[in-house]
């Protein structure tokens, strides 16, 4: 009896004295994700065209640009995986190097687009004021154009080539995600830990960078996912349009611009880069819906 | 000296109806080391006071508009922001009304605690957060490593608030203003909460502005409680005296409202009626319509606090020496 009570008490000193190890959030996001279907297919999806963009020289079987008009319009065969296009380029190939020139494109100018958001929306919500008005007009304005029309502008001006398109895409879409924080800030900077925060004698920068920013942005990564498929969509728009990378470089929009022409001889050459399109964005799509799922603040165990 | 010392404080709040001026000329002081009670009802301006002494007000949409606030010889309205900024936290800090949401969710409150530490101390983290477990024992929370690394919402209410006062004491300030600390938590957290205050009041050598509208609280606490009603104060002084011999009606009037044990009641006190709105407080005393001896005088001018006791003062007609009445 005595021994046991001694023990116990032991027990409960030794817990009491024990090191706690900060509890890991990555671990409890990994968790959350794990039990994700679709943010786990989406994932793949993108990793793997990560993986084929980055290792593009080694994947492809043969260069993007060699022409062959001998070889010109093949069917899919052991040779040549999706075929051949007018030139008798390898479609595999371009396929390839293209998920380089998408990627590129749309991680690049989504980064932009969410940090020109990022820095405007919180300015505009945390200053408030005129400051805030006007940036509100210059918003409503930029969100009254549609997207391409601007985008259209964009390269007109500046240029088609592939960074400007990946500029136009960016000032096109930063609008959304300014927005986005503006509101987000909007409702956070009433709260009170932030008059809290803000007692304990935190000038504005902290409380903006370091308080309101963190509570403010997991919507905005979500959307920032989401973002990435349809900059890339833009892109093979604007590339389909001829505003974009100029040839050789095989853009998916514009081998699908050239492989319409060719619809009823050869038509792997237009449906195959369409196909690789969908199931990018559709991989951007799952992975942000999954995202909005897990990025819950309040992680339950 | 005294620490804190409030004059003639008005504000004005701007609203669509037009602006609105909730407080008449506060004035009251805070000794070193001496504890006040700020009481009134719901709506009477205590809050506002409070954040108006930090200067917080203008985030609230209020500005100050007459009076001085004289915080250890030094004109605090004559400071900028960037001045306030070093006084918040290191000399005044602030505890406020709702612990629930007092606390950043995304940071671990051991994290938050060494934010505060470092916003005025220059310590290295793993100073600051021997510091910071340390005050997280201080407060009587049991296993304060492992409290370290929880985020807010694993915290109970009661935890909060102590992490919250172990916020606001990081800096050893020299004046502690807590904003009804006691509201939001249970009855029981609430005693455990005050015990912790009354300890916390010895150890430190701060002053303390509590506002609340418990008088239980301001009993047990204070050394000297003022009284307000729809901005103004109407009666201030030593507790034991107010206590005991309450002079203002509306004092008498609240001491009257907390039911007694010892006497059968089949009905508690209360006061009629209830407190007007900043746009329509009437003319002369504003207690005038609640109160019981309304005189003519009341009816057109107001009453100024005056001493009628050592140390206390009250704002009614009832007790001028030669006014026309008595």
């Amino acid at each position: 009896m005595q021994q046991n009570i001694r023990r116990s008490k032991k027990k409960l000193k030794l817990n009491e004295e024990k090191q706690y190890t900060p509890r890991n959030k990555s671990r409890i996001i990994l968790l959350k994700f794990k039990k994700n279907k679709m943010a786990i297919i989406g994932l793949a999806i993108i990793s793997i065209l990560i993986f084929t963009g980055i290792f593009a020289n080694f994947i492809a079987p043969q260069s993007y640009r060699e022409q062959n008009l001998s070889l010109k319009n093949q069917s899919p065969s052991t040779d040549f995986w999706f075929g051949t296009d007018e030139f008798g380029r390898c479609i595999f190939s371009r396929i390839v190097y293209g998920a380089r020139i998408s990627l590129k494109v749309g991680i690049i100018s989504t980064g932009i687009s969410v940090l020109i958001g990022i820095i405007i929306g919180s300015i505009s919500a945390y200053y408030g004021g005129f400051l805030d008005q006007i940036l509100v007009v210059v918003m409503d304005v930029m969100w009254a154009f549609p997207t391409i029309l601007l985008s259209l502008i964009i390269v007109a001006i500046i240029g088609a080539s592939l960074n400007s398109v990946i500029i136009a895409i960016a000032l096109s879409y930063w609008v959304q995600y300014a927005r986005l924080i503006r509101g987000q800030i909007l409702s956070l900077k009433n709260e009170l830990y932030i008059e809290v925060i803000r007692s304990l004698g935190a000038n504005d920068s902290t409380i903006l960078w370091k308080h309101l920013l963190p509570n403010a942005i997991i919507p905005v990564v979500v959307a920032a996912t989401l973002g990435m498929g349809s900059a890339i969509v833009l892109e093979a728009t604007l590339s389909f349009l001829g505003m974009g990378a100029q040839p050789p470089t095989p853009s998916w929009g514009s081998m699908l611009s050239n492989g319409r022409t060719y619809l009823f001889i050869a038509p792997w050459s237009a449906i195959i880069p369409g196909i690789a399109t969908i199931i990018t964005v559709l991989g951007f799509n799952l992975l942000g819906d999954g995202l909005r799922d897990i990025m819950d603040i309040k992680m339950k165990e | 000296m005294s620490l804190l010392e409030v004059n003639g404080l008005k504000l004005r709040f701007h609203s669509l109806d037009g602006p609105v001026e909730p407080l008449n000329g506060i004035n009251f002081q805070l000794e070193k080391g001496e504890v006040l009670g700020l009481v009134g009802e719901t709506g009477c301006g205590k809050s506002i006071t409070a954040k108006s002494v930090i200067k917080l007000i203008s985030y609230s949409g209020g500005e100050i508009i007459n009076g001085t606030i004289i915080f250890d010889n030094e004109d605090l309205l004559s400071k900028s922001e960037k001045e306030m900024q070093k006084i918040r936290g290191a000399k005044i800090s602030l505890i406020s009304q709702d612990p629930m949401t007092s606390l950043d969710p995304v940071y671990r409150v051991g994290d938050q605690i060494i934010e505060a530490i470092q916003v005025h101390k220059k310590l290295h983290y793993k100073e600051a957060k021997k510091e910071a477990v340390e005050l997280i024992r201080l407060m009587g929370i049991p296993l304060p490593k492992k409290v370290f690394y929880q985020y807010p919402h694993e915290l109970s209410g009661g935890m909060k608030q102590r992490i919250i006062i172990a916020i606001a004491l990081s800096c050893d300030p020299a004046l502690v203003i807590a904003d009804e600390p006691t509201t939001a938590l249970d009855v029981t957290i609430q005693a455990q909460i005050i015990n912790l205050f009354t300890k916390l009041i010895n150890k430190f050598q701060s002053s303390f502005l509590l506002i609340t509208h418990d008088l239980g609280v301001v009993a047990q606490m204070c050394d000297s409680v003022a009284i307000m009603y729809a901005g103004n104060i109407v009666e201030k002084g030593p507790v034991r005296k107010i206590f005991h011999s309450p002079k203002h009606p509306y004092t008498e009037g609240l001491l009257q409202c907390i039911p007694k044990m010892d006497k059968k009641q089949k009905k508690l006190n209360a006061i009629p009626g209830s407190v007007p709105h900043p746009r329509n407080f009437p003319t002369g005393c504003r207690f005038y319509p609640r109160c019981q001896y309304v005189m003519k005088k009341c009816l057109s001018q107001q009453p100024e606090l005056i001493e009628i006791d050592n140390e206390h003062f009250v704002a009614c007609f009832r007790y001028f020496k030669n006014s026309d009445g008595e």
